[in-house]
């Protein structure tokens, strides 16, 4: 099929790109107390502009929107090329609220405050790039590009651990990319032989017609990069070991955007790129991710650190996108990309939840807490309906996801579904375990800690500030979900496009 | 009709009031007056729609807004208003204002009195979502959203470990009988392409009877969840742990119902499978028989009456198993009544008792609280079946009609209701009547409730009084939704398959309350209904108010049987060493051996494998740029004959 563009009259994309770039330079030379108005400035702006061209985007055909393309490198065929779809457009959002987020959310930073917003600006602009970058290079670059800022806010800002977490996140998503660049340059190769031409261009690569065994070897390369970056079981123990280690702020981004760009990468490049490999490694991802929603779920109840569970509790919620998008069906996809959004706004929720918790107590051990709901009642509030999003409750973001992926994964497997589906169950288990153990059954601490808890400060303005969107968007997405099928519905269309023309 | 929107609204409404303004300006008592007012619009509105459509008998289907397009398909929220979610939603708008008030009364005090109010308009909506909806998917959100209501409202007392695990267990298990239910609505749309009722309805001849089969039982499967049937009836009795008008409210009246309503509702899916009626007819049969032999033996007052739900919930399905479907419907209406009474004048003992719950401990309080105790008597004999009582007229039919089919479902029925009589009797002889075992201290400051909550006390025990006496107008007003003769909106083909379906028992048919009263005391089997009920009162009368027979001998004459019904068969016991200690203990297991030692094992073992491998592969970094050429050849050349090879 060909595709159509539409050229943006004003860069957006680019823009929001090179503004958290150009603050951060700035804010090198600026004061320190400058750096969190100044972020949060941007990435409000930021927040502004991608909120704009989600609701400005014509939804009625498939065409590449807001399209830039600028020639870099003309005799290898590499250019700058930008714009989106509704994929990438509604992850591009994503981002961009989650940095808001974030943002707002970081107050109590002590050491290397203006550093510390420098790296989550570069990642910003990196995290957005990924998602609207056509170009493969840059692509790459992007996705290589993250890795460095988020290993410092590991590393630096961590906690007790951080040297082994950080390098363990950075080698194994970076062994990752290697096998996604083997699996590029040989695409790009491939394409050259056949087609004659020499393009980075994801719209010039998704023309090759490879034999299967060459397709099925490039679909692996690729997806075990992707794979790591989700992460799939059983590529997923640097996650929790990464999330417990990060500060809050760091955890927010590396669930709700990070875990993101490798359920992107299966969407927006496995199943258009190798459409015949996909549909015959259908069992294989199916199996995936039903071993990791059901074990890493039991993996979320077996933990007593709150971060590790919401990290496990993570890996489980991608097993859904994973089923969804491997049904290769509208509703799987669909429901893959919704569900990537709610786990978005979902698991950044539980990780602010995680570090509320934190910055008042001083510890993360389920053990040491216990009956705070009666003493911050508008976090308990929030907390709640936030675990209710993530357990799936019709009304709220986390249900149509899961239903939509669980649809689209019934129509092709009965017995995947079935298997899956259990995660309703084991879902509500580990989340409302988490709740009980944090905020109920005030009458089993100690008088000590019952005077602590006495003390204890609601949420201040920029905490319920940054959980507020969140939780808000959890209501638009559960109460009227229609609008955002509507959104993506062609956008899936054109991913299925090639897999539709097989058959079966 | 448009006005029918009102009816979930209002109480939505209310709950967004209520839970943004509750602390700060509403406070005691405004917050739940407004809750009061929200369901009352409800149930004025919703009893002015039972009357428009008893007139006419028709359904009306308002399509609100477009919930979520699936292909072709657009799942909608909307109202079905027929005879059907009408009956139900006035048993629970109606039921619920009256408990509305009584909580005035109950909650006085409680300092989070407001959330309280939040959290039951809360789930008066859900309710009338789930009830007004016209496909499986609003029914679903509706179910999971009472779900929600009931786990706050069970874990309203947060802060005692006993309603915080409650709750917890409340809703995994009621999730997995959503698990399968959500199976259900899956395959029901993979079948048929769409969830609409109607259209389902309509579509069931293309089917094939084995996947008809396979979408009933997934579907009751969420029955037995929502409305705590053995396997999955657990959670029930714990959920006392919840404020008595939660327990009055969600975990007797309205809530634990949805299960029966749901199978009545979709009623012509159940009508087309054989196998899944029998279903029906084998949990109810065994739940009500199994249920009321566990409430022999409790010493808790509401647990008593607990068992005793489960076990009538039993009653209700068996009914629907039999293929009497308006039988269970009436049955739901006069159960939510007399055991919302039940359950209401339970929590007016218990506020004047200080929330003491061991029916052992009291006595006597018949002299110090008339009005809960023959409203709680009336409640008991409608419950045991006693003419004129409500419950006479709605569960005798269900027992006599199950002679017809299988004599051994009639001796658990039949049997049941002898038990049934007893423990009610039981509960009301040792708490009411009998001998003075009241503490002292306590004893001095029993009083009689206040108005706002013996005031619901005498309206419900009027209901549970005459409504009896309305059997035959329930039966034909119900005939539209439930009778497949009248169902207008079948196509021929489904109405036969529905008609070949509800064969199996044929219909007491009595045309008014006077031949139903002599049919009962003429016919056997109406006599042996009639005596099993009394006989189980007089045996509990001899037991615990005359004292003729001890019932400590009686324990440990039969002591294996005792010991069984006070475990609750075990089944506790059973589930708590599998699915929660087992569980944990597992999955604390495979996180240390197969994520720990496995596969982290591996993960960091490559890392330093890697890392003695990169010290020999520094030999390769020479710094010659010749080198680095040679070796960058020799990669492209590997990587192009792989590729060329392989083409």
């Amino acid at each position: 099929m060909s595709v159509e563009f539409v050229r943006a009259d004003i860069p957006w994309i680019s823009i929001t790109i090179l503004l958290p770039l150009i603050a951060a330079a700035i804010l090198m030379f600026l004061n320190e107390r400058f750096a969190k108005p100044v972020s949060i400035l941007v990435s409000g702006i930021v927040f502004v502009i991608s909120s704009y061209m989600l609701l400005a985007y014509d939804s009625s055909s498939y065409k590449i929107q807001f399209y830039e393309k600028y020639e870099w490198i003309p005799w290898l065929g590499v250019s700058y090329e930008v714009g989106v779809d509704a994929l990438s457009l509604t992850l591009y959002w994503l981002t961009a609220l989650s940095f808001l987020v974030a943002f707002i959310w970081s107050t109590n930073i002590e050491k290397r405050v203006k550093e510390y917003f420098v790296a989550f600006l570069v990642l910003e602009a990196g995290s957005l790039g990924v998602f609207v970058a056509w170009d493969l290079v840059f692509f790459y670059i992007f996705w290589e590009a993250i890795l460095i800022p988020m290993f410092l806010i590991i590393g630096v800002w961590g906690y007790a651990e951080r040297i082994y977490a950080a390098t363990k996140f950075f080698i194994y998503t970076f062994f990752g990319s290697l096998f996604l660049l083997i699996g590029v340059i040989g695409l790009y190769v491939a394409n050259y032989f056949q087609n004659g031409e020499l393009s980075t261009s994801y719209f010039s690569l998704v023309n090759t017609q490879l034999p299967f065994t060459i397709e099925a070897i490039f679909f692996l390369l690729l997806a075990l990069g992707f794979a790591i970056k989700v992460p799939m079981w059983p590529f997923h123990t640097w996650l929790p070991d990464a999330h417990v280690q990060a500060p809050t702020a760091g955890s927010v981004i590396l669930a709700a955007v990070l875990l993101k760009m490798g359920t992107y990468g299966f969407v927006r490049f496995s199943l258009p790129w190798f459409p015949e490999a996909s549909k015959y490694f259908v069992p294989v991802m199916f199996v995936l991710g039903v071993i990791a929603i059901i074990y890493t779920a039991m993996m979320a109840i077996a933990q007593t650190h709150i971060k590790r569970l919401i990290a496990y509790s993570s890996v489980s919620h991608m097993g859904f996108v994973t089923i969804g998008t491997f049904a290769l069906n509208d509703f799987g996809v669909n429901g893959a990309i919704i569900t990537m959004i709610s786990h978005g706004l979902t698991s950044a929720a539980l990780f602010l939840a995680a570090g509320f918790i934190y910055e008042r107590t001083h510890t993360y051990e389920m053990r040491k807490l216990g009956g705070m709901a009666k003493f911050v009642p508008v976090f308990a509030t929030l907390f709640m309906i936030s675990a209710m999003a993530s357990v799936g409750l019709p009304g709220l973001s986390g249900f149509v996801g899961e239903f939509l992926s669980l649809l689209g994964t019934f129509k092709v497997s009965i017995l995947t579904a079935t298997l899956a589906g259990l995660s309703l169950v084991v879902g509500a288990a580990y989340t409302l375990w988490l709740y009980r153990k944090t905020m109920f059954e005030e009458e089993l601490i100690d008088e000590e800690k019952l005077h602590k808890w006495k003390q204890l400060k609601d949420m201040s303005t920029s905490e319920f500030l940054s959980f507020l969107p969140l939780v808000i968007f959890m209501f638009v997405i559960g109460i009227y979900p229609a609008w955002w099928i509507n959104l993506i519905q062609k956008t899936t269309e054109a991913i299925l496009f090639k897999i539709r023309l097989l058959g079966g | 009709m448009e006005y029918l929107w009102v009816i979930p609204f209002s109480p939505l409404i209310a709950f967004i009031i209520i839970g943004l303004f509750g602390y700060k300006l509403l406070r005691e008592p405004l917050s739940g007056v407004i809750a009061v007012i929200g369901v009352a619009i409800s149930a004025v509105f919703s009893v002015y729609g039972f009357y428009e459509v008893s007139k006419t008998g028709g359904y009306y289907d308002l399509k609100l807004f477009t919930w979520m397009p699936l292909g072709n398909y657009e799942i909608s929220v909307s109202i079905l208003w027929d005879p059907l979610s009408a009956l139900m939603t006035c048993v629970v708008t109606v039921v619920s204002t009256f408990i509305f008030i009584f909580a005035t009364g109950y909650m006085k005090g409680d300092p989070s009195y407001p959330r309280f109010f939040a959290y039951l308009s809360l789930f008066v909506f859900m309710m009338l979502m789930l009830t007004l909806a016209d496909n499986l998917v609003q029914l679903f959100f509706g179910w999971e959203g009472v779900g929600l209501a009931s786990y706050l409202l069970i874990g309203f007392w947060h802060y005692k470990k006993s309603a915080s695990v409650a709750a917890l267990e409340a809703f995994v298990v009621n999730r997995v009988g959503d698990w399968l239910f959500l199976l259900g609505v899956l395959l029901t749309f993979v079948t048929f392409g769409t969830l609409d009722y109607l259209d389902i309805f309509n579509k069931i001849p293309e089917a094939g009877f084995w996947t008809m089969t396979a979408i009933a039982l997934l579907l009751f499967g969420g029955a037995v969840g929502k409305s705590a049937q053995i396997p999955l009836h657990i959670w029930l009795p714990n959920a006392m742990e919840g404020p008595t008008p939660v327990s009055a409210l969600i975990h007797a009246a309205t809530m634990v119902a949805a299960g029966v309503y749901m199978v009545a509702r979709i009623m012509p899916v159940f009508a087309s499978s054989e196998i899944a009626l029998d279903t029906v007819l084998y949990v109810g049969t065994m739940s009500a028989f199994i249920a009321a032999t566990m409430g022999l033996v409790q010493n808790d007052i509401k647990r008593i009456i607990a068992y005793s739900t489960l076990s009538q919930l039993g009653y209700m399905f068996a009914a629907e198993g039999l293929g009497l479907f308006k039988d269970g419907m009436f049955h739901l209406a006069s159960h939510a009544v007399f055991k919302a009474l039940l359950f209401l004048a339970a929590g007016s003992v218990l506020v004047a008792l200080h929330h003491l719950l061991d029916v052992q401990k009291m006595g006597q309080l018949r002299k110090y609280m008339p009005i809960t105790a023959i409203t709680f008597l009336i409640g008991a004999l409608a419950l045991a079946g006693i003419p004129p009582f409500s419950g006479f007229f709605s569960k005798d039919p269900i027992i006599e009609a199950a002679y017809e089919i299988n004599w051994v479902i009639w001796v658990f029925l039949w049997s049941g209701a002898g038990l049934t009589a007893f423990y009610i009797f039981r509960l009301y002889f040792l708490a009411f009547e009998n001998g003075d075992r009241l503490d002292p201290h306590l004893k001095a400051h029993v009083h009689e409730s206040p108005p706002n909550m013996t005031i619901p006390l005498i309206v419900l025990a009027a209901g549970a009084l005459i409504l009896g006496f309305f059997r035959d107008f329930f039966m034909n007003f119900l005939r539209p939704s439930l009778d497949p003769s009248q169902m207008k909106f079948l196509s021929e083909e489904t109405r036969i398959i529905v008609e070949n379906g509800l064969e199996r028992s044929h219909h007491v048919h009595i045309p008014d309350v006077l031949h139903f009263v002599i049919h009962s005391l003429t016919s056997p089997l109406g006599l042996l209904a009639l005596f099993m009920a009394l006989g189980g009162i007089f045996v509990a009368y001899l037991m615990y108010q005359r004292r003729v027979i001890d019932p400590v001998w009686v324990g440990n004459t039969f002591k294996p049987i005792y010991l069984l019904f006070y475990n609750r068969w075990y089944f506790d016991h059973i589930y708590y060493a599998i699915f929660a200690y087992g569980y944990y203990k597992l999955s604390r297991f495979m996180w240390k051996a197969g994520d720990k030692f496995v596969i982290d094992g591996v993960v960091n073992g490559s890392g330093k494998v890697s890392m003695s491998f990169g010290d020999f592969m520094r030999l390769a970094q020479t710094g010659r740029i010749s080198a680095y050429l040679a070796q960058m050849a020799v990669g492209i050349l590997v990587f192009l004959s792989l590729f060329l090879f392989l083409s």
